[in-house]
């Protein structure tokens, strides 16, 4: 019992803390996730901020005091519209002034305007060379010395009219970092986290209803039909689910944006039900055959009982707490089935498997080691939080 | 379980997969077709004829032309998706099996050129993969048929790990590499040959191992717990035997239902393998597969040859060992078959 109270504990922290961060996330950021346009102005590799760096990220309208000690802030970020202007009192006595009109959001680095002045200052100003630029962003460029090195010190940056919101952009962001699109991964991470519960909790569902199903018509009625379904079932049983996933959900869904695969929730838990149905209908098919047999469904059929009632009054309650208890482990096996498919890019959306998987592809797991860490400890969790819930067979 | 079965089994699956196989197959080739189609109306002198002959009918011009002229250049287009599934995979076994060499349709292959090079490193990395579980799952077993306590933790640990995708233990192995002085290589992809290429799967097996013995090893004692629960290992017992022949007498009428739980465990392992091969980019038939469907940021492309090769070998494999599962279990079924 302690162990089911403290299995239904974890599982309930996670939904909770998943369901406040999805709650508090950023929309536009999650349904930008695939756009990587949108993503341009935000650091590229940054580090969480709980890593504890040199230059932190701060938004502010107006003034703000920031001190560079080893790395300069890499964007300047503008909300607003019109015509704003920046001004950057260096510690060093020199004075950076930029102005261009803007229309939405915008930054040092995206903006041409800004970008010109920012490089003009630091080759009038700083003396750096064409080349020295290439390495580094316009914004980093303001904060730096005439040897290309971040200028230590206090830096005083005005921004005119107060009414524009302003993010200063440091070598760290947010709870998670970026990728190195730009992408903020807690976005990411509790996007993916939400996406994957949700499939999971509806391809659980789907097998428990279609195995219930499946299992009792195979098992109850021991005709051709039934013996069709038993070796349909084997027969999915019979090669591994991955290849097969691969080619029908490739071949059911629709390319969209940024070359997607698009697909309905439903449509793909459903797809993925029918392909993982087959242990459990056939374990379904032994509880039936096991109680159709037993003396108190003679005596119901002698009575004149039909077999929908017999199956409804008497199998059923057989078959309903396997099915319920079994439901834990089955939501386990599809978290992990749905993050193998979406390592394969086969799952449309971000997901556990995709989210990794692009650490993967962006050699990420080299540098940015929390980025694939997060979605593994997330599935530790939720896998022995469903295991101690689901207690001793 | 009988023979008859297994091949109705696997006809349905070869069926299944040539279904929706072929419809990809067209899928692709349709697709080409319109591409030649917009060539053929800018440039081609017969043009105005088809268009003519297009409307006569009160048809587009360009569903005219993947419909009726299409197909000279693309056969498949004018065959059923069975039939087009079917014959690529036919197509696929005589390669295999060195009787053709055919090798048309260029954009069905993908980049990676098919060879029997993939299905040796696979087959390596199951064999390895599968003996270490097999062992593994074994010694769990037979300490857990003798302890309940141990039964207990068997079971927690099958459900836990049930539950935990293997690319779990890829990223925990690939971040032990690359921050201890064990050497990079071995994340980076399979290197030399013979001998010398065994070290690389070192982890790739390691992975494999934690995520499928729990649940080998409990299948195992559940058989064998239920065989030592006979009333005919008590009579043995009242006969006097020694504990010792007991076991023996349980181990040898267990053997067939644990092969039937290897069998289904060997199957399930194919996806672990193909999924840790790719990840640890092993040059075998994950590498392959995860080749087959390449999304680019403007569109999605499926190799189906590629796709099919890979399946084609997993299910003659699981045909073959299901074959011999079977055999093996009329050879050494104690009890006599019916």
């Amino acid at each position: 019992m302690r162990r089911r109270t403290l299995g239904a504990l974890i599982l309930a922290t996670f939904f909770l803390f998943t369901a406040v961060s999805y709650a508090t996330l950023d929309r536009e950021k999650l349904a930008n996730w695939d756009n990587y346009l949108f993503w341009l102005d935000y650091p590229r590799g940054a580090r969480p901020v709980w890593l504890g760096d040199a230059s932190k990220s701060v938004e502010f309208s107006g003034q703000v005091e920031y001190p560079v000690t080893e790395k300069a802030p890499v964007n300047l970020i503008l909300h607003g519209n019109g015509e704003v202007s920046i001004t950057i009192f260096r510690p060093d006595g020199k004075v950076v002034h930029l102005s261009a009109e803007i229309n939405g959001t915008t930054s040092v680095n995206s903006n041409t305007e800004l970008a010109l002045q920012a490089r003009r200052f630091a080759i009038k100003n700083l003396g750096l060379r064409r080349e020295d630029l290439a390495f580094i962003t316009p914004t980093q460029a303001l904060f730096m010395d005439g040897n290309r090195n971040p200028l230590p010190g206090n830096y005083t940056i005005q921004i005119h009219p107060r009414g524009v919101e302003v993010q200063l952009v440091g070598d760290t962001y947010g709870l998670l970092g970026t990728d190195y699109k730009g992408r903020d991964l807690w976005v990411g991470f509790i996007g993916s986290t939400v996406n994957t519960l949700i499939l999971a909790f509806l391809t659980t569902v789907l097998v428990i209803f279609l195995g219930i199903l499946l299992g009792i018509g195979s098992g109850y009625y021991e005709t051709r039909l039934g013996d069709a379904i038993s070796v349909i079932l084997e027969a999915l049983n019979s090669i591994p689910y991955l290849p097969l996933a691969i080619a029908i959900i490739f071949v059911l869904s629709s390319t969209g944006f940024h070359g997607k695969l698009e697909m309905g929730v439903f449509e793909l838990a459903l797809i993925l039900a029918l392909l993982l149905v087959g242990k459990f209908a056939s374990a379904v098919k032994g509880i039936v055959m096991h109680e159709k047999v037993q003396e108190y469904i003679e005596s119901a059929r002698a009575l004149g009982a039909s077999d929908i009632a017999i199956i409804l009054r008497h199998i059923m309650k057989a078959v309903v707490p396997y099915a319920l208890s079994y439901s834990t482990l089955l939501f386990a096996q599809m978290i992990a089935v749905i993050s193998i498919l979406g390592l394969f890019q086969i799952i449309p959306g971000v997901n556990w498997g995709s989210f990794v998987a692009e650490a993967f592809t962006q050699n990420a797991i080299y540098s940015l080691w929390w980025w694939p860490l997060s979605p593994s400890m997330a599935i530790v969790l939720v896998s022995v939080g469903l295991t101690l819930l689901s207690g001793k067979s | 379980m009988s023979l008859q079965r297994i091949v109705l089994r696997y006809i349905i699956v070869t069926l299944f997969i040539a279904l929706v196989l072929g419809y990809a197959i067209k899928g692709v080739e349709e697709r080409l077709a319109y591409y030649e189609a917009v060539g053929f109306f800018q440039f081609n002198p017969n043009a105005g004829k088809v268009i003519a002959a297009a409307e006569k009918m009160g048809m587009d011009p360009i569903e005219y032309y993947v419909r009726y002229i299409a197909p000279k250049n693309h056969p498949e287009l004018a065959m059923s998706s069975l039939h087009v599934g079917l014959d690529y995979m036919a197509t696929i076994v005589k390669n295999l099996f060195g009787l053709s060499t055919q090798e048309s349709g260029g954009h069905l292959y993908g980049f990676e050129r098919l060879g029997r090079d993939y299905i040796y490193r696979t087959l390596l990395f199951l064999v390895l993969a599968d003996v270490s579980v097999v062992l593994l799952a074994l010694l769990l077993s037979f300490r857990a048929v003798r302890s309940e306590r141990f039964y207990g933790f068997l079971q927690m640990a099958a459900r836990t790990f049930n539950g935990i995708p293997v690319w779990f233990f890829v990223v925990l192995f690939f971040l032990l590499i690359i921050y201890s002085p064990i050497p990079s290589d071995l994340a980076n992809g399979i290197k030399g040959s013979g001998w010398g290429m065994l070290v690389y799967f070192a982890f790739p097996v390691l992975s494999i191992l934690l995520v499928a013995s729990w649940g080998l090893a409990e299948g195992i004692t559940v058989v064998m717990k239920e065989e030592f629960n006979q009333p005919y290992v008590e009579a043995k017992r009242a006969m006097g035997l020694s504990e010792m022949r007991v076991k023996r007498h349980v181990i040898r009428a267990s053997i067939v239902p644990v092969m039937y739980v290897w069998l289904q465990n060997f199957i399930e392992i194919q996806t672990l393998i193909l999924v840790v091969d790719y990840l640890f980019r092993l040059n075998g038939l994950g590498t392959l597969l995860a080749s087959a469907l390449v999304i680019t940021p403007d569109n999605v492309f499926f190799y189906s040859r590629t796709f099919a090769f890979v399946v084609v070998v997993l299910v003659l494999l699981n045909f073959l060992v299901s074959v011999v599962v079977e055999l093996l279990a009329i050879q050494l079924e104690p009890r006599g078959t019916a």
